[in-house]
């Protein structure tokens, strides 16, 4: 099994990465041991299958932030200004089989979170308790300038981005709030810095895209009956718009998508179906999300089971 | 099993009412303590009661006891009387010193204050001051769960109670209070499945005493009747005689205080408790279960011979006419004087146990807590089975209350009231908070069928309500994250859910970048709302820290509540 493996490994395509990721250490070294930064990251290991075929592969997401300004956590409208350096991808052991990109980006984010604590006192019995000051939840705005670079893991196509993402989530979905879409909208000029694709198209222009994307999450359940607390309704609307890419992609309809999708999922909470059964969901969906390239109608279920 | 047949879990906050006031602090006048701290005990208790659904802090309780008490000219007289280095004396030098004493070292403070007092106090024939603070310390517990809990550490995990629900009311306009007495005690069964079984009070003051019994017996996991007529009511009253015919239809049994101390409303209602009155509605419905509480008083059977005129007497002559008349020996602590009493009362009681008639009409109970003014349960339990024989005790605690009750066995089937309790305990499968004994278990398998049973119950102190990091964690989450329905089935219900399960949930069915601002919006609420409720964050624990740590909570569905609650308190913590 092993030799399969390292048979499967493209070295020459690993190769270019080595520098890179030994320069993201060393920079991010003396970052690491300040205290005021933070760091996260994940590394996790997997099989990449691409065209029937399959290859290892690992995906990392690091993240190097740092909260330049914030205001009080107590009150109402928590706010803050944050920078951040992140780089995010697969690497797989055959480059020609990954069409995950390698994303890095550097950017400022500043929030507003639209919440205040309510003030409580605790009551003697379990669950019992009186609200001395009230609050609110009406979300979380979030707005992002970010410039980045991407490429693909041969390196073969490489862009420069820049671009604003706002974002709005509510995490509460009782009563009317249960109608109000979560949203984030992300605009990306996208500068080419080398595209053998494009080259072979005879095209090389810098672009345009725009992202928007809106669910919700109905708790219909509850609405229709006691014992059915657990069913929810989600619905999720994803467009995709790229503009200033070159003729081919434009006739080949891949400068747009859309993506529709509605879902039921039922949790049986505290006692699983059959004893294993935890949760169920059936989704249809409609269009594509790129890269993926055709439009399609699926019908997906899926079950949770002998979770812990 | 063997079963406390008479018990209390409510606590004094639990059935406050100004008619209560005035009953518990005449009960504590009884008592046999100093006068000087009992005038200051009913002082304060008065002033903490008269706050209405406040918190009863026992600990403040204590402190001005103390403070009222040794500043008093009286004590300051006796402290003179002692020695310079006297422990006391140095201990009570400078007030503010109490400040420092916690719950435990202010009682026995108040213990030392009353052994001082005691010698000097003409009037306190014993000054058994440990365990009047004892039992107050019982009385004033902030819950029904924590009285409850107080007693069933006493127990094996083979010993069952019977807790009696106490309606002390002028014309029942305090409802709110009663019913959170009932929902409360009722709450007691899921916390000790198979191991309690509440009575419902009836008291024919309060108008909507039959509704709120039957609907306590159908669907709350109450087995039987508590009278206290005492209180104030007839026992031969329209009103009772309709509960005695649903009782006696439906095999409910019926406990009602009976001996000539207790509570009263007044000395002409101390009578109501007569069992003489009982001749005449055991005519009318012979097949109805009746216990008489404390057989009449402990009293008559201390004496050489049970007199031919009295309580307990009348109680053995109803029982040779009616099969469904017992008695209970709770709080009887005359025998535990010693010498001749002690030899006549258990002489006695043999007697009693050798002859068919009553043999099997007699049931083992402690009165719990009240009996605490005596002692604790856990003696009188030793005390009765260091005196009785092993099959005399296990007739008493055993064998009669199983039939009194009307659990299933092997000569009987489940009475309706234990029926409605098997149902009861099994729609609430999922709020039980410990393992249920066997009988319960088949029982449940008997009326639901071979694959039926109770999950596995109890989170202990990794969900605990006592813990503030859980409890603001739960609040948090009922602000906004729980639906009405699993708000409804309760905190520790609520542990055993996931996070999937709350309104934020939607991973997978949304773009990765809304579900990522949803992380980072549910880590800033939740740390907001700790901060704000006063919580702190743990050594080595900062803002930043905090919210990355909860994004990785809240970012997996499997994670149970319980185990999110148990991540929080790492990272928080409440003074």
């Amino acid at each position: 099994m092993q030799s399969i493996i390292l048979r499967k490994i493209n070295w020459g395509a690993m190769l270019p990465l080595i520098p890179a990721l030994l320069l993201l250490l060393v920079v991010s070294g003396p970052v690491l041991a300040a205290d005021s930064w933070d760091f996260n990251y994940r590394f996790q290991p997997g099989l990449l299958t691409a065209a029937s075929e399959w290859t290892p592969a690992l995906n990392y997401d690091v993240k190097i932030s740092k909260v330049m300004w914030s205001q009080p956590e107590k009150q109402a409208f928590r706010k803050y200004l944050s920078a951040h350096v992140a780089s995010r991808g697969a690497l797989a052991g055959d480059a020609d089989l990954n069409n995950e990109p390698l994303l890095a980006d550097a950017g400022f984010t500043t929030a507003i979170n639209l919440y205040r604590p309510p003030i409580v006192s605790l009551g003697d019995q379990p669950g019992e308790y009186k609200t001395v000051e009230e609050g609110f939840n009406r979300g979380r705005l979030s707005f992002s300038l970010l410039a980045g670079y991407e490429s693909d893991q041969t390196l073969d196509n490489r862009n420069l981005t820049g671009g604003a993402e706002v974002g709005y989530v509510l995490t509460e979905n009782q009563g009317f709030k249960a109608l109000v879409p979560s949203i984030f909208v992300g605009y990306d000029f996208v500068f080419n810095d080398h595209s053998d694709l494009e080259q072979d198209l005879g095209d090389k222009d810098d672009s345009r895209r725009v992202r928007v994307f809106a669910s919700w999450k109905l708790p219909v359940g509850q609405w229709i009956a006691e014992t059915l607390g657990g069913l929810n309704a989600h619905f999720d609307l994803r467009y995709y718009k790229s503009d200033g890419l070159s003729k081919a992609y434009r006739d080949a309809d891949q400068d747009e998508a859309v993506y529709k999708a509605a879902a039921l999922s039922y949790s049986f909470g505290t006692e699983p179906l059959w004893g294993v059964v935890n949760a169920v969901y059936v989704r249809l969906s409609n269009g594509r999300i790129p890269p993926v390239t055709n439009d399609d109608t699926t019908v997906t279920v899926g079950l949770t089971v002998w979770e812990r | 099993m063997r079963i406390n047949c008479h018990a209390h879990v409510f606590n004094a906050k639990s059935v406050f009412t100004s008619e209560t006031l005035e009953i518990l602090l005449r009960r504590i006048t009884e008592m046999e303590i100093p006068a000087l701290i009992k005038t200051e005990l009913t002082d304060q208790l008065g002033k903490i009661l008269s706050k209405a659904g406040d918190y009863v802090d026992e600990e403040t309780f204590f402190r001005n006891v103390v403070k009222k008490v040794s500043s008093s000219k009286e004590f300051k007289d006796v402290l003179k009387t002692l020695a310079s280095n006297d422990t006391l004396k140095l201990e009570l030098q400078g007030g503010a010193a109490l400040q420092d004493y916690a719950v435990e070292g202010l009682v026995r403070l108040l213990e030392k204050v009353g052994d001082a007092i005691g010698q000097e106090d003409k009037d306190a024939a014993k000054a058994d001051i440990g365990d009047a603070l004892a039992f107050l310390r019982i009385a004033l517990q902030p819950s029904i769960r924590h009285v409850t809990d107080i007693l069933m550490e006493q127990l094996t995990l083979q010993d069952a109670v019977i807790p009696l629900v106490m309606d002390i009311t002028h014309d029942g306009s305090d409802e709110k209070l009663l019913e959170k007495q009932l929902a409360d005690t009722s709450a007691q069964v899921l916390a000790y499945p198979g191991r309690i079984f509440p009575f419902v009070a009836v008291n024919t003051k309060r108008p909507e005493h039959f509704s709120i019994m039957e609907a306590a017996l159908a669907g709350r996991g109450f087995v039987g009747v508590k009278l206290y007529p005492s209180l104030g009511y007839s026992v031969n009253s329209p009103e009772m005689f309709k509960v005695y015919a649903y009782c006696e239809e439906r095999g409910v049994p019926i406990l009602m205080h009976c001996s000539e101390g207790g509570f009263y409303y007044s000395d002409e209602t101390r009578t109501n408790s007569d069992p003489a009155l009982w001749a005449a509605i055991l005519e009318k419905h012979p097949n109805l279960k009746i216990c008489f509480g404390h057989f009449g008083g402990a009293t008559y059977l201390t004496a050489a011979e049970i007199p031919a005129s009295c309580w307990t007497r009348t109680i053995l002559d109803l029982m040779t006419k009616f099969n469904g008349v017992y008695a209970d020996i709770a709080y009887h602590s005359e025998p535990m004087d010693g010498g001749t009493g002690e030899q006549n009362y258990f002489k006695n009681l043999s007697v009693l146990l050798q002859t068919p008639a009553y043999r099997d009409r007699l049931l083992f109970g402690t009165d719990y807590f009240l009996s605490r003014q005596r002692l604790t349960e856990k003696i009188y339990w030793k005390y009765f089975t260091k005196h009785l024989s092993e099959n005399e005790f296990r007739q008493i605690s055993e064998d009669n209350p199983q039939r009194y009750l009307g659990l299933p066995g092997e000569t009987q089937k489940a009475s309706g009231p234990i029926a409605n309790y098997i149902r009861f305990v099994y729609q609430q499968r999922g709020s039980l908070l410990s393992e249920s004994p066997a009988w319960l278990k088949n029982a449940i398998k008997e009326l639901y069928g071979p694959t039926a049973s109770l999950p596995k119950p109890s989170l202990g102190a990794k969900w605990s309500w006592n813990n503030k990091v859980h409890a603001y964690f739960y609040v948090f989450l009922a602000e906004g994250q729980l639906s009405d329905q699993q708000k409804a089935r309760g905190f520790e219900a609520v542990g055993m859910l996931k996070l999937r399960d709350l309104a934020y949930w939607n991973k997978g069915f949304e773009a990765n970048e809304i579900w990522n601002l949803k992380l980072k919006a549910m880590a800033e609420n939740l740390d907001s709302f700790f901060c704000a409720n006063g919580g702190g964050y743990e050594k080595k624990q900062d803002t930043a820290k905090a919210i990355a740590a909860l994004q990785k909570i809240f970012n997996n569905a499997s994670t149970y509540i319980h185990e999110a609650g148990e991540a929080c308190d790492a990272i928080y913590h409440f003074a």
